[in-house]
């Protein structure tokens, strides 16, 4: 394999000739791990994670104060009404669920594709991906109202002898939801059982010893376990592909099962499907640059990294353009005057100034990305990355409220106004993330060590 | 059990008591290789390459066997996809049988996305579990651990483990044959340590006291839901079960007379108060409408064969009471064309879906519900049946307002006077059938032709 020797470290540049190299600097399978261990193993944390961590803490438990505030008051405390009966919780679950899928396509399809560069960002994404679930679990936990029937939703044996309805696209979200989020852990946890046996191996302290011991189950690297993990990692990556597919499929079905004007569409799978990806990327754009610049790992995750996952969004962010597009074609092709209303209202209605805050996020800013000095210019992307995470909010938020406040009848139209619940319970989601992620950062091996150790050319990588 | 310093000659008296192998030490993957492939040509059996990251050809090299984890995902998704479609069949459409809109109780496609759902988790599952389980893991003790060397095995270096149990196992010679293979350390691995395999006893003992003490809540849920008790049951979170409300027939020392009922306000009327125009409102006469349960002539309740007098004294009659009210025969509002072109429209709106048009029992929900065969559908009666005729219009009245047999009482629907009007079109309708020539006016008579 021809490999350019990089100095200046820029691995963006395209050279047929030359494949460029997926790691900067001189890298041997000692100095990633102490690169990456070391991260994990600091005595004292860093006066910025200590800020972070404060910050996202409080708001972390803030959000748990405001969530007994809800169990203890009813949902009467957001700004859920008639006719919005689905208002800022289920915008924000499909938000976090969406977040969610670009770490299982990073660790999942890229890796069925071969797509060796995802080692450096893997973890980071599939980790992402189990917080921005937990996330998004909390809001329809905490909608259901009597949060104490929670158990309700599972096909559980009850006092009232009724089973639920399995015709039902809600149904299908808990078994979705669930299945998605015990599958993306079990798929990270496997995944990191080698690192945390290097962690294990590493210990000073008897504490770290007994608990990375524990976490890493024995692990040995022995050839065997190497053939039963791989094979396993394969096998786990073929059923999380479907599984990612299905999960957002499901959750667009959510609305394209019901008959209300605007969510009653075919198009809405796919659609929802491209801009989970859309977001997710984004958000990972959003977390990586800092991360990387702080935790000094820009020999691991390189410049052509973060350009690639821009082409990504770039990519997405286009399909999501289309088919914003295509629902306007279809509401005017298909002659329903209630599907042209919807539609219509959404672009000019009341609440034009979100739709149109969305569809400058979502389809204009991501065309910056054609830009080669946009894609490889880190605090660029992050801004075009962060406008496009509003507008994907922004996007569920115009599909489920535009939709509900002025459906069939006029004279049970409405406007939404959330209240400072709402708004403060969406806050603190993301302190409830941060703090994972910080955490994460502190104690857990950021990028996968010996999956980076295996794509480097002196072990015959590729 | 290490008495043997590392990179020392290994001295053969102990070494062939003590040592459960040998642990050499390589620099790289590729070294690692071929010592593997060396000593396989040597005869080795009991070998083990351990390695930071995965070494591609070394299954080859160790002969080892294919894995059976595809099988397990296999058989997971099987058990998902089928398991899924038995709960959402037997839950909706057996055990719970989900009534909506009159679709099939279980349909295939609805019931897909469980079943795929299910079928992706149990085949993960199947293949996390098996990879730890058939990977010999948790094992939180492991003699190589105690080589400090080794931890350098989930870092950079690489090493094979040589056991003694191997048939060609010579502490000497395996060593020879390691360093000639550019092995750069060679450590004699403890023997099986009996101690190793067993559980401390302070885990033990706490281990069965926790499992009897688990045991305890299940066994109490079980006698509780298996026995009565006398106590009120314990409500956690009481929901809706006690409101802050006052209830009929309780005392209240809010209120001077200290009831909870309050009386009626002078001056007012309550609501169906003003509805004493029993001939109109109830079809029946209006001497029978005196109390609000059927009772005799001198305005006692009777209850089956006995009767409650004024003062209190029961008496018990032979005979039945002959508890049918008096009905109205005759309509108790003025009867004309367009209280009965009112009637027949609404006969058509909310009659005619069971009766039919023509009121002979065969109205479409009625045509469909006989072709569904489902069993609980009673035919309505022909309205055109000699006792139907024969009613009088109070006891129609009675019938569309309170319901009879399965028919429910339309009460909500239809107001009072629709109700009349109704009745007046249903009687031009049994006309329709059974009237003579000479009741047909003279000059409709001409344009009249004969029908069957």
């Amino acid at each position: 394999m021809a490999t350019a020797t990089l100095n200046e470290f820029d691995n963006t540049v395209i050279d047929p000739a030359v494949r460029p190299p997926l790691m900067g600097g001189e890298n041997s399978l000692s100095s990633i791990t102490e690169q990456v261990a070391s991260l994990a193993e600091r005595q004292h944390a860093p006066r910025a994670w200590k800020i972070a961590f404060a910050i996202s803490t409080s708001l972390t438990v803030m959000l748990f104060a405001l969530i007994g505030y809800l169990i203890a008051t009813g949902i009467g405390v957001w700004g859920n009404n008639s006719p919005v009966a689905w208002g800022w919780p289920i915008v924000n679950f499909v938000f976090w669920v969406g977040i969610g899928h670009a770490g299982t396509l990073i660790s999942a399809i890229l890796f069925l594709f071969r797509q060796d560069w995802r080692t450096s960002i893997n973890r980071f994404a599939e980790a992402m991906t189990i917080f921005a679930v937990m996330c998004a679990g909390i809001f329809p936990a905490i909608h259901i109202g009597r949060v104490w029937f929670v158990y309700w939703l599972a096909p559980l044996p009850n006092s009232l002898a009724m089973w639920p309805n399995f015709r039902s696209p809600l149904l299908w979200d808990v078994f979705a939801v669930t299945a998605y989020a015990t599958v993306s852990a079990m798929f990270w946890y496997l995944g990191m059982l080698p690192d945390l046996a290097t962690l294990r191996d590493r210990a000073t302290t008897r504490i770290r010893k007994i608990a990375y011991g524990i976490a890493s189950l024995g692990w040995t690297g022995s050839s065997k376990q190497w053939r039963l993990f791989e094979k396993a990692y394969l096998l786990l990556a073929a059923l999380a592909t479907p599984l990612v597919l299905s999960v957002h499929t499901i959750v667009s079905f959510d609305f394209a099962v019901s008959q209300v004007p605007g969510w009653h569409t075919t198009i809405f799978p796919p659609y929802f499907v491209a801009g989970a990806v859309f977001s997710g990327f984004a958000m990972v754009i959003t977390l990586m640059v800092p991360a990387r610049q702080f935790f000094g790992l820009k020999n691991l995750v390189t410049l052509r990294h973060l350009e690639n996952i821009c082409k990504i969004v770039l990519a997405t962010g286009m399909m999501v353009g289309y088919a914003y597009a295509t629902e306007f074609f279809i509401a005017w092709y298909g002659g329903n005057k209630y599907e042209q209303f919807a539609f219509i209202n959404r672009a000019l209605g009341p609440y034009a100034w979100a739709y149109w805050t969305m569809v400058s996020c979502n389809v204009l800013a991501p065309q910056l990305f054609w830009f080669k000095a946009v894609r490889t210019t880190p605090w660029a992307m992050v801004v075009i990355c962060v406008l496009v995470n509003v507008g994907m909010w922004f996007e569920r938020f115009v599909i489920t409220v535009t939709s509900l406040s002025r459906d069939f009848l006029p004279s049970s139209w409405g406007y939404f106004t959330p209240s400072l619940i709402d708004v403060l319970m969406f806050v603190g989601s993301f302190g409830l993330f941060f703090t994972l992620f910080l955490l994460f950062c502190r104690f857990l091996p950021m990028v996968a060590m010996a999956e980076v150790k295996s794509v480097l050319p002196e072990s015959g990588g590729h | 059990m290490s008495t043997i310093t590392p990179t020392q000659p290994v001295a053969p008296a102990e070494s062939e008591i003590e040592v459960g192998g040998l642990l050499a030490e390589f620099r790289s993957a590729a070294d690692v290789v071929s010592a593997a492939k060396l000593l396989r040509r040597q005869g080795y059996q009991n070998l083990e390459v351990y390695s930071p990251h995965p070494i591609h050809g070394i299954d080859k090299v160790l002969n080892a066997k294919g894995s059976l984890l595809p099988w397990g995902a296999l058989a997971g998704a099987i058990i998902g996809l089928t398991g899924g479609l038995w709960m959402a069949w037997w839950m909706n459409a057996v055990d719970y049988p989900f009534i909506i809109s009159g679709k099939p109780m279980f349909s295939f496609l609805p019931s897909l996305p469980v079943a795929f759902e299910l079928a992706i988790l149990l085949a993960a599952f199947a293949v996390f579990g098996g990879a730890i389980a058939l990977g010999g893991l948790p094992r939180p003790a492991n003699r190589l651990f105690r080589i400090p060397a080794f931890a350098r095995a989930t870092n950079d270096r690489f090493f094979i483990c040589v056991d003694e149990a191997d048939a060609k196992f010579q502490t000497e010679k395996t060593k020879t044959l390691l360093q000639d293979a550019r092995s750069v350390r060679i450590e004699s691995v403890p023997v099986i340590d009996s101690r190793e395999s067993k559980l401390p006893r302070p885990f033990v003992l706490v281990a069965i006291v926790l499992s009897v003490l688990a045991l305890i809540p299940p066994v109490l849920i079980a006698k509780a839901r298996s026995t009565t008790s006398t106590l009120p049951r314990l409500s956690f979170i009481s929901d809706m079960d006690h409101q802050p409300k006052f209830k009929a027939q309780t005392t209240n020392s809010l209120f001077a007379d200290g009831r909870s009922m309050r009386p009626q306000m002078a001056g007012t009327i309550a609501q169906g108060d003003l509805r004493d125009d029993s001939a109109f409102y109830r079809g029946i006469q209006e001497q029978e409408a005196a109390g609000s349960v059927s009772g005799d002539s001198e305005g006692n309740v009777t209850f089956l064969t006995g009767t409650l007098t004024a003062n209190g004294v029961a008496s018990i009659k032979d005979e039945q009471p002959k508890n049918v009210p008096k009905w109205v025969t005759e309509f108790p509002v003025p009867v004309d064309e367009s209280l009965i072109r009112r009637g027949q429209q609404r006969y058509e709106i909310f009659c005619a879906t069971c009766h039919g048009i023509g009121g002979d029992g065969d109205g479409l929900v009625t045509l469909r519900a006989l072709e569904l065969e489902q069993g609980t559908w009673v035919k309505p009666t022909s309205l055109h049946a000699e006792p139907i005729r024969e009613q009088p219009v109070g006891q129609l009245y009675n019938t569309i307002a309170n319901g009879v047999r399965k028919m429910p009482g339309y009460a909500s629907q239809i107001p009072v006077r629709d109700r009349w009007a109704i009745i007046s079109y249903l009687r031009a309708l049994q006309k329709t059938r059974t009237a003579t020539a000479d009741e047909v006016p003279a000059d409709v008579l001409p344009n009249m032709r004969e029908l069957n």
